[in-house]
């Protein structure tokens, strides 16, 4: 209330309650939206508003634009999207062409002027309203997968371009929208499942990849948010990951990894999908939230899920706990107790030090070696182009390097705490691998893991004794200098 | 640009497309308006599907919104809200009707009895007054919106805030009052 005059905003506290009581409505029932909005789309249509032939130039050029013909804001690593999507986006183009042409022949300048619109922005309801259109008009639950994996590109470009720009308050949002469409399209593929088994098989595959992609690319951005930023972004990893271990077994059911969310007598959440719990549901083991389990699901036609088999993952967890509490102080114990039991025992590991020569998300060149760099990849202090660094890195099959571990060369952080215990994998399998980060700072930085096969990285920046025991008998307690 | 602009530029252009959005946009919260102030989710639905299909229709007739496109979509609901009672007056409440099964009964009745009996005060609000109330303190819009959409000054649109809000704790507050109102009618 700024201004005081005869008519003044003052309100009866007890009329101003009242009024509040209206305020709350019920969630919107998407069947009765979805018939209003088809009758508002039939009624367009019906106003006979088409526009001349030539239009069909500018709705290519609007598919062009919007990334569904050429998708050119994909990342260039040769990934997924550029090398198998060609064929999969002229189906979606044409479908989306056909369709449009029937349904929306305008050539829509507010899609053109909203096409760049970044959340926060006047016009991006806009465009994701356009995006939802879209996927309305497809019938086919396929093609809205697949738009939805799109969507969800955009969403990732988006929260890069978000996070370059320091915007950091849109980025929650962003996130939860890129789940939302991670969500909707494994949705999809459950429903999928359930009618053709065939067509979903082949989604999966697509789904899968794409979602390993999206996770590690949302990895690599974890890296440049603050705190406040990185709940929801972790949680978008957690889907997205989670939507990356989907499969379908030969028995046609459903198989995904995730971590428990809630956990009622008659459903659960695990990594945002609600599962329903029948009486002859198996679980093993004890679960509580938060543990990651291995899940596998009956699908309906709608896409509901009905749990057969839960029990405790075993293989391959990636408990990434990355603990930032700002202490500086390098408490390297560094052990990296790559307990992975994946396939790439064989590689050899190098270690080198130089100047960093180039960063880019994917890959950084030093001292004239280019190291991929992947979510796991461990990256200490405030590294910059001419920083000298100590690499320790993992020699592929095509004798490429991947980078394990990148830290600021001692000289410069002076605390390189190089304890590396040469345990190369020789716990196959076997181990019963319990590690626990006794963290003295008072921060919350315990990865316990009773399974095999852990992958646990530990980035803990506290600086003080980090006594790393494991099960396997490789006792790595490095203490760091405070 | 704001929004509203560049919808209404598009809209004028008969651009379908922009017609789409315009749906996608106001379509949410044009519902959730209509359910305030009719409290049920199936004429709150019909209320939207009538005032985007008057909307095409006035595009369509050459007419239309000028400048905003969202003061131009509520100021259909609002109309069609007030038609709405004026063929079908407030029922007298049936208790029975309103228990949803799931939720505890004698609260849902007496939630849902005490909102009925403030949309009744509501409705016998002259159409403007209710329209400022609603839009002011359901919608949270700001007097200068208000006063956009009913082409009137801010002041003007406080006044009628004002006499809105005492008949309204007339009816709903001192209710022996209420005669007074009733025999200014």
């Amino acid at each position: 209330m700024t201004q005081k005059n005869d008519f003044d905003d003052t309100v009866d506290p007890r009329l101003q309650q009242l009024l509040d009581k209206l305020h709350a409505t019920p969630a919107r029932d998407a069947q009765s939206a979805d018939r209003g909005r088809t009758r508002y789309l039939a009624q367009l249509d019906a106003l006979g508003l088409s526009r001349p032939k030539s239009r069909v130039q500018d709705l290519l050029g609007w598919l062009t634009l919007n990334n569904i013909t050429n998708p050119r804001s994909i990342r260039k690593d040769g990934n997924f999207m550029t090398t198998r999507i060609p064929k999969i986006a002229v189906i979606t183009a044409v479908v989306l062409m056909a369709v449009m042409l029937l349904v929306v022949s305008g050539g829509a300048m507010t899609a053109y002027a909203s096409r760049a619109a970044m959340p926060g922005d006047a016009l991006y309801t806009v465009k994701t309203g356009i995006e939802r259109t879209e996927v309305t008009f497809s019938k086919s639950p396929a093609v809205q997968a697949e738009l939805h994996l799109q969507f969800a590109q955009k969403r990732l470009d988006e929260m890069a371009t978000l996070i370059k720009e320091g915007r950091f308050a849109n980025v929650s949002k962003t996130s939860a929208q890129f789940e939302y469409h991670v969500q909707q399209a494994v949705i999809l593929l459950q429903a999928l499942a359930a009618g053709n088994p065939t067509q979903a098989s082949a989604l999966t595959t697509q789904v899968s990849t794409t979602l390993t992609r999206y996770t590690q690319t949302l990895n690599t951005m974890l890296t440049n948010v603050p705190e406040t930023t990185r709940s929801s972004m972790t949680r978008a990893i957690q889907v997205s990951s989670s939507g990356s271990t989907f499969r379908l077994n030969d028995s046609g059911e459903v198989e995904f990894t995730g971590t428990v969310e809630t956990i009622t007598p008659t459903s659960w959440t695990v990594s945002g999908r609600v599962l329903t719990i029948a009486p002859e549901t198996q679980i093993e083991g004890v679960i509580n939230v938060g543990d990651l389990v291995e899940v596998s699901a009956s699908t309906a036609s709608d896409g509901t899920l009905t749990a057969h088999k839960i029990r405790l993952e075993e293989e391959g967890n990636a408990n990434s706990n990355d603990n930032q509490n700002g202490n500086e102080n390098e408490n390297d114990n560094d052990n990296e107790n790559e307990n992975a039991n994946s396939n790439d025992q064989h590689h050899d590991k190098v270690e080198f030090s130089g100047a960093v020569e180039v960063i880019s998300s994917e890959s950084w060149t030093i001292a004239g070696r280019t190291v991929a760099i992947t979510p796991s990849t461990e990256i200490e202090g405030s590294i910059v182009v001419g920083s000298q660094v100590e690499v320790k890195a993992m020699t592929n099959a095509d004798g490429s390097l991947t980078a394990l571990k990148i830290k600021l060369s001692e000289d410069h952080e002076g605390n390189f705490n190089e304890n590396t215990n040469g345990n190369t994998n020789s716990n196959i399998n076997s181990n019963t691998n319990s590690n626990e980060n006794g963290n003295h700072n008072g921060n919350e930085n315990d990865n316990e893991n009773d399974h095999e096969g852990n992958h646990n990285s530990n980035m803990n920046h506290n600086g003080n004794s980090n006594h790393n025991g494991n099960g396997n008998g490789n006792d790595n307690g490095g203490e760091g200098d405070d | 640009m704001r929004m509203d602009t560049i919808l209404v530029q598009e809209t004028i252009q008969y651009d379908k497309q922009a017609l789409v959005g315009v749906y996608e946009e106001y379509s949410p919260v044009l519902f959730r308006y209509a359910y305030r102030m009719l409290g049920d989710s199936d004429l709150a639905e019909e209320c939207v599907a009538e005032t985007f299909s008057r909307f095409l229709h006035t595009m369509q007739n050459g007419h239309g919104p000028d400048q905003n496109v969202k003061a131009y979509l509520y100021r259909i609901s609002h109309n069609w809200i007030t038609d709405h009672y004026r063929r079908k007056p407030f029922e007298p409440l049936d208790p029975d009707s309103l228990v949803d099964p799931q939720d505890n009964p004698s609260q849902v009745v007496a939630q849902r009895q005490e909102q009925e009996r403030i949309r009744r005060a509501l409705l016998r609000l002259p159409p403007e007054h209710r329209q400022v109330i609603g839009l002011r303190f359901l919608e949270g819009w700001s007097h200068k919106q208000i006063a956009d959409l009913l082409d009137k000054t801010v002041e003007a649109t406080r006044a009628t805030q004002h006499r809105a809000l005492a008949i309204l704790r007339r009816l709903l507050i001192d209710p022996e009052k209420e005669d007074i109102y009733d025999s200014k009618k």
